[in-house]
């Protein structure tokens, strides 16, 4: 039936009424009366179908409204979920409505679109596979074909440098009285998610500060390292030196630069085939396949001249190494790990002292560098100290006068913590200003504890302690406070005072010696401050 | 005279119109391409029915139709004017419209329903 046949049955009633009156009027005599019963009969249907009108006019638009509020509805939950929603029939091309992250993915207005254009990648096999299974989901076959069919498609593609999760739909398109079948794409961005991915997996077997492998990796990879194919296997343990006392003296972030530079030099030795990891703290391990003892003791070498050559930041370089090579399989590779680690520990305790020697001259390097006439200040000091030491009656070459030595080298090494700006400031340090530079002989005592120096330290954190008891940090008093630590405060004191300042000028040694005379029993010991003055022009030639 | 059955398709309604009860419904969503050709076997049954009847027991015509094309609504009141010419004819008529009470368009569009004929005709939301 076509539509105007059903229209026209829909008003039947109405067209016959009207095709009478046309009859009627046709009709050449037409008697008063009748005409006028004809034209009630008709003004009646005239305001029935008016009446009909006006419903059905209503009806519509109020169901057209709610129509269209409903779609706006769906529209705003399609667009607002972060998805794509897009649909096509069997001639490829995308319909009208698709939800607004569609038009993100594809950067274009994608209606009318073929979905094998817009799907359409470098990757020339998935564009045939897309071709071949989106023909196949449209021609005739059952519809658990189709499903499978689709389970063939990629689930991860890539659009415009995206990474998109794809979800394949088949649904029946409601079409009045007939469905018809359609393929709806659920789009998903997963770039972000993937890149996070990325991110925890390289974590997981990285060193995040150093970007070498960590231990979780070797552990991982253990069974595989014993492979016929990487025989001989050398082991590098290493443990890189004065990482806590960076840390302490120069903060983490110049540790972590530490780590980073030892990071590079292993990464510069190495070839790209050897495999090297963080394994703890401040140890690490090399794993060299197919590399003799010979290569092995080769990459240890260029290590240690790649430490010397790579210059203080804040300090050079050190590292303790023990290695170990594997010349045929062996079923259990921790034993060797641990040869290896013993080795390491043995090698770092013979070269213990030229270790430290080397550290605390790069520490004093760096103190120098920053503090005005350190250097001069230290070896006045010095000399003081030896022969202060010596009318206090300590032999030569004694313990006493080792230690009241290594106090007058040192005493001042915590400064190397305290910022340029406190050490130069002319003029009167701030109550703040004031509590970071107290703080040196705490750092200092760190240090000292850190190059294994227990007496040192003591001897260094009571500098600042005084004779009355109102001293830092722990308020000792009297002889509570070590003798080295009361001598060193007065030849400190006498040749700070008696030298010109950054900010200050120097004061007479007869000023001086005053001021010293003025805190004695208060701020130092006051016999040592006699002895000092009494024999002032023997201890300190200035 | 047998009861009149067609089950509900996507676009049409489902129609039971059983002379037994004398209990008529009509329920689902209308918007068939051809509303007319749709609603005809329906008009045929009811004008055979409405002519059978002549006792004054109560016909009862059930109407839920969320959604009707402007067709169907021209075809619905052409169903409710043959129950109005019943009605004058003495038969006694109850037409009950059942409406979603959260969808306000539906209830809107019964109400223009229910202005159009005079007859007993409740509005009830469900």
């Amino acid at each position: 039936m076509k539509k105007n046949d059903y229209i026209k049955k829909l008003f039947m009633k109405e067209i016959t009424v009207l095709e009478e009156a046309v009859n009627y009027l046709g009709q050449n005599s037409h008697d008063r009366d009748e005409i006028l019963q004809k034209y009630e009969e008709l003004t009646h249907n005239y305001k029935r179908l008016l009446e009909i009108t006006k419903k059905i006019c209503t009806i519509s638009d109020t169901q057209g409204t709610n129509l269209k509020r409903r779609e706006q509805d769906i529209k705003n939950l399609l667009d607002n979920t972060s998805q794509g929603f897009l649909t096509f029939g069997e001639n490829f091309l995308v319909d009208r409505e698709y939800s607004s992250e569609c038009g993100r993915i594809f950067k274009k207005r994608i209606s009318n679109v073929s979905i094998l254009e817009l799907l359409k990648s470098e990757n020339q096999e998935q564009n045939k596979l897309f071709q071949e299974v989106l023909g196949g989901f449209f021609r005739d076959c059952d519809f658990e074909d189709k499903v499978s069919l689709l389970a063939k498609l990629p689930v991860v593609i890539k659009i415009n440098d995206s990474f998109i999760n794809v979800n394949y739909k088949p649904i029946l398109k409601d079409m009045s009285e007939q469905d018809e079948l359609s393929l709806m794409l659920i789009l998903t961005d997963i770039t972000e998610k993937r890149k996070a991915e990325d991110e925890v997996a390289y974590l997981s077997y990285h060193d995040k500060l150093t970007s070498l492998y960590n231990r979780t990796y070797i552990e991982n990879i253990e069974y595989q390292l014993l492979s016929s194919s990487n025989f001989p296997l050398s082991i590098i343990m290493a443990d890189l030196n004065a990482l806590k006392l960076t840390n302490d003296v120069f903060g983490h972030e110049a540790g972590d630069r530490l780590l980073k530079n030892m990071a590079d030099v292993f990464v510069s030795c190495c070839r790209k085939k050897d495999i090297i990891a963080r394994w703890g703290g401040d140890e690490f391990i090399i794993i060299l396949p197919n590399s003799n003892k010979e290569d092995c003791l080769n990459v240890i070498s260029r290590i240690r001249d790649a430490c010397f050559n790579a210059g203080p930041d804040p300090i050079h370089l050190s590292v303790s190494m023990g290695s170990v090579t594997i010349e045929n399989m062996e079923s259990d590779i921790i034993g060797f790990f641990s040869a290896a680690e013993n080795m390491m520990y043995s090698n770092k305790i013979e070269e213990r002292r030229q270790t430290r020697r080397r550290i605390i001259s790069d520490i004093e390097k760096v103190l120098y560098s920053k503090c005005y006439k350190q250097e001069d200040h230290i070896s006045r000091v010095k000399a003081a100290a030896l022969e202060f030491g010596r009318i206090l009656g300590y032999e030569a070459s004694s313990k006493e006068m080792s230690e009241l030595e290594m106090l007058a080298e040192f005493h001042d090494i915590g400064k190397v913590a305290i910022p340029s700006e406190i050490l130069d400031k002319r003029g009167t340090l701030s109550h703040d200003e004031w509590q970071i530079m107290l703080k040196a002989t705490q750092i200092g005592y760190r240090m000292a504890q850190s190059i294994d120096e227990p007496l040192l330290a003591q001897s260094i954190l009571s500098l600042r302690e005084r004779w009355d008891g109102r001293g830092y940090p722990n308020g000792l008093s009297r002889n509570g406070i070590p003798l080295n630590s009361r001598l060193i405060a007065i030849l400190d004191a006498y040749d700070v005072m008696t030298h010109d300042r950054p900010y200050k000028k120097r004061s007479s040694c007869t000023e001086a010696a005053g001021e010293l005379q003025r805190c004695s029993g208060s701020q130092f010991d006051p016999e040592l401050v006699n002895v000092f003055l009494q024999n002032l022009s023997t201890i300190y030639h200035v | 005279m047998e009861r009149l059955f067609i089950d509900q398709a996507k676009a049409t309604p489902q129609i039971d119109f059983d002379m037994d009860t004398r209990i008529l419904i009509i329920k689902g969503q209308s918007y068939p391409e051809n509303a007319f050709k749709f609603y005809e076997p329906v008009f045929n049954w009811l004008d055979d029915f409405l002519t059978q009847i002549q006792d004054e027991r109560q016909i009862r015509l059930e109407l839920s139709l969320p959604y009707v094309n402007t067709s169907s609504s021209k075809c619905i009141m052409m169903l409710l004017e043959k129950f109005e010419e019943a009605k004058e004819q003495g038969r006694n008529i109850l037409i009950n419209w059942y409406y979603d009470k959260d969808n306000e368009s539906e209830l809107e569009c019964a109400e223009e329903f229910k202005e159009f004929v005079d007859l007993e005709f409740n509005l009830i939301p469900c």
